[in-house]
């Protein structure tokens, strides 16, 4: 009864706090502020701090968010803390607030493995996200974000390792959802695999993305059906642009069949 | 909206979009995503589904909305495919709402069959059901119609080739505006017709409406003189609501005047035995009741049974609902039994409380006549007929006999 009092009061401010939020007006951090602290609810929190990023700036987001956390401690409001200790590189940080939220519960929201993925990828240990991915795949609760990357980890995993139906049907399974790029330039590597140019030409049509992205995902399909051309063609543009990337993405290559064999 | 009518969409709206949700939520958990699960969507909780807002809306819209259950495509077998079945789930949550209504309605609809205790109720309830029975009707037509985003709108993903699991939010955007201004402007009332028609075919219509439909009918005719038609409307009613006083009365109402005024009588003394009679009730039965026994009095006086048309008489008088017409066919009677004075006696009186009646006059004159005093009844012949010149013809009453 008392957390309903205290929405409808909030309510008020969470709307209006909303609508300026759409209209990119900075006083909405401070009306979904003033609401967070009214209803208790840590999504408003969430919706205020993602305000705070936008209108002030990472740094004051991460601030806020450690200040919040130090005096109400919800699963939700870590696993955004998290996200944005990632966003600035500070990884000590962000695994702090994963095992902080693990130790208060489950989020709703599914963010706590979103970050927990971010944070294997970025680990030193090469094969982690891979571990992980193949952990998190039976599960059928992740948000569509950790899902995702989950699908697209794998894919590659399969395709790098030439298992072309596997990696073809998680291709599928994603461009049945929504446009993804990746997919579509895996989805290339597995047509051509199969021996049909026609599907392959049209998947890479499908795969528009911003260099260097383009390069580094053909690359990565290129080399998965050995097509010394497109290989060649791709490392010669990621070299044009940065000479690291290539090392990157010879490392990608090496990593993702690493982790399709353990 | 008045505050009135909102709290009465209320229960259905809570009901109706709590059921549309949860079974949202269940179906996708059923095809494989657990992600509303998670988030304790799949509940009947209305807290768990309720917007805030949008049910406050229902207080100033005529509408209202819930939380949307947030599926994930990803963690479905067959993305497109669960995804339609998920959406087509809530709005055949709601049809299912609309088929345990009509069932709990067959019940509900016989208000007379559970005694005068559960008359109120089962009325209450019956009212409550069509009002639930209704909002879920609209709300899954509504959220059939296959606009974006609306629950029919995910049927295109599975009929136009290359489009993905949902649509892009431009599309969306537009297509909430487009919605929005549909109902602003009320083109989309085709849609709502659709479903207070099919709805008012298929409730079924509670006895005590069909009760009610019978005694107007009923009244209607013996206004127009279909003694026969109203006789029947009252019967019918009758079989309907065994305890009807409405009907009891009517049906007593027409014997008395076109049929036999003893089984009138009759028929009144069951109708206060079985009927449920409110206070007005009562005072109408009374009406009737004197309305019957003057009829069986005149009858009798007519057929020169005077002793008879006296007892009858003297129980109108008794009863005083038409205390001057009891008088004067007691006095009719008396006079026949050759009683001049007692019968000259009523006739006063009922002179004195109604003195512009030229009946009385009339049978004051007849009186004095057969009691030997000529002049006194020439006044009354006059007065008699002077009242008859100045008042216009009187109509018959409505509910009492005609003489």
């Amino acid at each position: 009864m008392i957390r309903l009092i205290r929405s409808l009061i909030g309510l008020p401010l969470e709307v209006l706090g909303g609508v300026l939020a759409v209209l990119g007006v900075p006083a909405c951090v401070g009306l979904l502020t003033a609401a967070w602290w009214i209803n208790g609810n840590p999504r408003t929190a969430v919706r205020a701090l993602a305000q705070v990023r936008r209108h002030e700036g990472p740094d004051a987001a991460r601030e806020q968010a450690q200040s919040w956390l130090a005096r109400r401690c919800h699963s939700e409001l870590a696993a955004f803390a998290g996200l944005l200790y990632l966003d600035a590189d500070e990884l000590t940080a962000a695994e702090a607030c994963l095992d902080l939220g693990r130790q208060i519960g489950p989020d709703a929201d599914g963010n706590l493995e979103l970050l927990e993925y971010h944070l294997a990828a970025r680990s030193g240990d090469p094969t982690a996200a891979g571990r992980l991915a193949r952990q998190l795949e039976p599960r059928r609760d992740l948000n569509a974000l950790t899902r995702r990357l989950v699908l697209e980890e794998r894919l590659w995993q399969e395709l790098l390792a030439r298992r072309y139906d596997a990696a073809g049907e998680y291709g599928r399974h994603l461009l049945e959802v929504a446009n993804d790029p990746q997919a579509s330039m895996a989805m290339w590597a597995v047509e051509t695999a199969r021996g049909r140019p026609q599907r392959a030409a049209e998947n890479l049509a499908a795969a528009t993305m911003p260099e260097p992205q383009y390069s580094f995902y053909r690359y990565l399909a290129a080399t998965a059906v050995d097509d010394r051309a497109a290989v060649d063609e791709a490392l010669a543009r990621l070299g044009e642009t940065d000479p690291m990337l290539v090392q990157r993405a010879r490392a990608e290559v090496a990593r993702q069949r690493e982790a399709a064999w353990t | 909206m008045d505050l009135t009518t909102a709290l009465m969409l209320l229960p259905g709206l809570v009901i109706g979009l709590s059921c549309h949700e949860a079974a949202h939520a269940l179906s996708a958990s059923l095809l494989g995503d657990d992600f509303p699960r998670r988030q304790g969507r799949v509940s009947l909780n209305p807290f768990r589904h309720l917007s805030l807002l949008g049910t406050l809306a229902i207080f100033l819209l005529p509408f209202g909305w819930a939380r949307p259950v947030q599926v994930n495509l990803h963690n479905f077998r067959h993305p497109k495919r669960d995804y339609l079945l998920s959406s087509l789930a809530g709005p055949a949550a709601n049809l299912l709402i609309v088929a345990a209504c009509l069932a709990l309605m067959q019940m509900t609809r016989r208000s007379y069959a559970f005694g005068p205790a559960a008359e109120a109720f089962l009325s209450l309830a019956h009212a409550l059901l069509t009002m639930v029975l209704l909002i879920n009707a609209i709300l899954a037509t509504l959220n059939l119609l296959p606009l974006p985003p609306l629950d029919g709108s995910k049927i295109w993903v599975v009929l136009i080739p290359g489009l993905k699991g949902d649509f892009p939010a431009k599309w969306q955007r537009i297509s909430i505006l487009l919605l929005l201004v549909l109902l602003w402007t009320d083109s989309i009332d085709p849609v709502f017709h659709f479903v207070f028609d099919t709805v008012s075919r298929v409730v079924p219509e509670p006895d005590a409406m069909r009760y009610e439909d019978l005694v107007d009918a009923g009244r209607k005719a013996r206004e127009e003189g279909n003694t026969a038609g109203a006789l029947r409307a009252c019967e019918e009613a009758l079989a309907i609501h065994p305890r009807g006083a409405d009907a009891h009365l009517d049906r007593a109402l027409l014997e008395a005047e076109t049929g036999d005024p003893n089984k009138a009588i009759a028929l009144l003394d069951r109708a206060e035995a079985t009927a449920y009679l409110w206070p007005g009730d009562r005072e109408r039965l009374a009406f009737v009741w004197g309305c019957a026994l003057l009829e069986c009095a005149y009858k009798c006086v007519d057929a020169n049974d005077f002793q008879r048309a006296e007892a009858f008489a003297e129980r109108a008088v008794a009863l005083g609902s038409d205390l001057p017409a009891g008088l004067r066919a007691r006095a009719m009677a008396r006079l026949g039994l050759g009683r001049p004075d007692d019968a000259l006696s009523d006739a006063n009186r009922a002179v004195a409380l109604d003195p512009n009646v030229p009946e009385l006059y009339e049978l004051r004159a007849a009186i004095w006549q057969a009691m030997g005093k000529p002049d006194q009844a020439a006044a009354d012949a006059a007065k008699a007929k002077q009242l008859r010149a100045r008042q216009p013809p009187r109509p018959k009453p409505a509910s009492a006999p005609a003489r």
